[in-house]
């Protein structure tokens, strides 16, 4: 019967973080508001002139691409080698850890003063412009790198510690029948870890899309769009504008975004793991 | 195969981890002659203190910081640790559904309730200081309820019962069992929630600002105000790392395990 004394907390804690924003969100996006005069009710005008996000989600789409998939292959890599937990490896993967505890702020402006076209570390050190964040091929491509090597050790640690929950004994017994260690890591391992690979891919997708920090420190959208993250694209309309109705809708259409890009994961992994199997 | 490969690519990624954190050190005790040619020929102690003492309000940043960090870490676990409770050791009604609405808003992406949270910020006259940052997220952790649900889980069921029977309360198997069995794993908790919002820069960009800076929004500034003098940039981002990165040198033992596996029980 304690139940609800306890829950109370995170009851109101609920309401004031997630319920009275979600229902604001839903309800205020059927209005036109500043904030300054009296809403008025515009129904579903507000969804009907949605200003053009294709290109932001099309950079975010990209970058989160690229960042995960970097992420992925180069925590698994990580992962399986620090597995084996001997002393060197546990603080191995501590040491990973590192770039995924500080400030993205912070590590944003490490970066770009490493960098830096004129003055910076790289650009001084082969005595060229190194104009990586400058073109607009090139610095979707630099921000997905440094967030992938911000996150790589995040992933590595799941990875081991869900390699290391394998029991010992069917690896050992493989080995014993003779399989070598890439056909144990196809056949034994990695089935044993699908679910906290799909678990790790849909984390990693949701911070992808929320990336705000990286990108304001490193480019702040530019150059020429090119890395107008959605996130950033919000923010940056809704305080230019102040309407209301439209940064909410417009937040509606984000969360729609997220879920179908998870559910689309989910039913890839499904096909992925039916596949092995037979 | 595995023993060439190993050593080999652990070295690399070891290199690429830590080499852009020491050229933080050596880029802040740079003098400004020195970082502009970024021969580092002029490192000292001494360059590093007149840099940090260029930057403007720093120790306000690092103070505002603390205050904010700490108290989210007492009310934000506070919060997470009875509701875990119940969740774990209770059967109430609307339980399942319950549960199922935090997961949900773990999934919903911060920027999406962001704006409503900003502007109802703003209507009620809060935004600029401390009361405005912490209003809609002091009480409210989803990740450490789901957390620490699955730890109260696993402590023994006879345990309990056993405490009960000795006459122990609810609010006294909480606090006398329970917890003091799970202290590492609310220890790093703690270390997470410190360390997230020490690095948080939208939500206080956008409320407190200015007004009432923290160290992201410090940094931010400092960026844009020292354009090329990146020796001072680098010694206040160097100074922001240090909470963050050394709060794990304390919780590394709790840390590098798994979140999701069985602790030390």
């Amino acid at each position: 019967m304690g139940a609800k004394r306890y829950l109370g907390p995170v009851l109101l804690g609920f309401a004031l973080g997630a319920a009275l924003p979600l229902a604001a969100l839903f309800s205020l996006s059927g209005f036109s508001w500043n904030l300054i005069e009296t809403p008025t009710w515009v129904g579903f005008a507000n969804f009907e002139t949605l200003p053009d996000l294709t290109n932001s989600l099309m950079v975010t789409l990209w970058i989160s691409f690229l960042a995960v998939v970097t992420q992925l292959v180069a925590g698994l890599t990580l992962g399986y080698f620090v597995s084996n937990w001997s002393r060197t490896s546990k603080s191995l993967a501590a040491v990973f850890l590192l770039p995924w505890l500080a400030a993205p702020i912070a590590i944003g402006v490490l970066w770009q003063w490493i960098l830096a076209p004129s003055g910076g570390l790289l650009s001084n050190l082969f005595g060229i412009r190194i104009e990586l964040l400058a073109n607009p091929l090139a610095a979707p491509i630099t921000i997905a790198l440094i967030s992938a090597w911000i996150g790589t050790g995040y992933t590595a640690m799941l990875v081991a510690s869900g390699l290391r929950s394998i029991p010992r004994n069917t690896v050992d017994a493989a080995r014993i029948d003779g399989a070598n260690n890439i056909e144990i890591l196809r056949k034994i391992q990695l089935p044993q870890i699908h679910k906290l690979i799909f678990f790790i891919v849909a984390t990693l997708t949701l911070q992808a899309i929320g990336t705000f920090d990286l990108v304001v420190a490193l480019t702040g959208g530019g150059p020429s769009q090119s890395t107008d993250m959605i996130s950033l694209h919000l923010v940056n309309t809704a305080l230019k504008t102040f309407e209301i109705g439209s940064a909410s809708a417009m937040s509606i259409l984000l969360m729609l975004f997220s879920g179908v890009l998870l559910l689309g994961e989910y039913l890839l992994y499904r096909v992925v793991v039916r596949k092995y199997r037979d | 195969m595995t023993k060439i490969l190993r050593p080999l690519v652990l070295s690399f990624a070891a290199v690429l981890t830590l080499l852009p954190f020491t050229l933080v050190v050596l880029g802040a005790a740079s003098s400004d002659a020195s970082i502009l040619r970024t021969d580092f020929a002029e490192i000292s102690l001494d360059n590093f203190w007149r840099n940090l003492s260029r930057v403007n309000g720093l120790a306000e940043a690092l103070l505002n910081t603390s205050i904010y960090c700490l108290i989210l870490i007492v009310t934000q676990l506070g919060s997470s640790i009875l509701a875990a409770y119940a969740f774990a050791q209770f059967n109430f009604k609307g339980k399942k559904p319950l549960f199922a609405l935090l997961i949900f808003s773990y999934l919903v992406p911060g920027v999406v309730t962001l704006l409503p949270l900003f502007f109802l910020v703003t209507q009620l006259g809060l935004k600029g200081g401390l009361a405005g940052l912490l209003l809609p997220m002091a009480l409210f952790s989803p990740y450490a309820v789901v957390l620490l649900r699955q730890r109260f889980e696993a402590v023994p069921r006879e345990l309990i019962d056993q405490a009960r029977l000795d006459g122990l309360g609810n609010f006294g198997i909480l606090t006398r069992i329970i917890l003091p069995m799970s202290k590492s794993f609310v220890l790093l908790l703690a270390v997470i929630t410190f360390v997230s919002n020490w690095n948080a820069l939208l939500w206080p960009r956008l409320v407190s600002g200015n007004d009432w800076p923290v160290i992201s929004v410090a940094i931010a500034s400092v960026r844009t105000q020292y354009d090329s003098h990146w020796n001072i940039v680098l010694a206040a981002v160097a100074v922001a790392l240090i909470p963050a990165l050394s709060s794990f040198v304390i919780a590394r033992r709790n840390l590098v395990i798994n979140p999701l596996e069985d602790v030390d029980l």
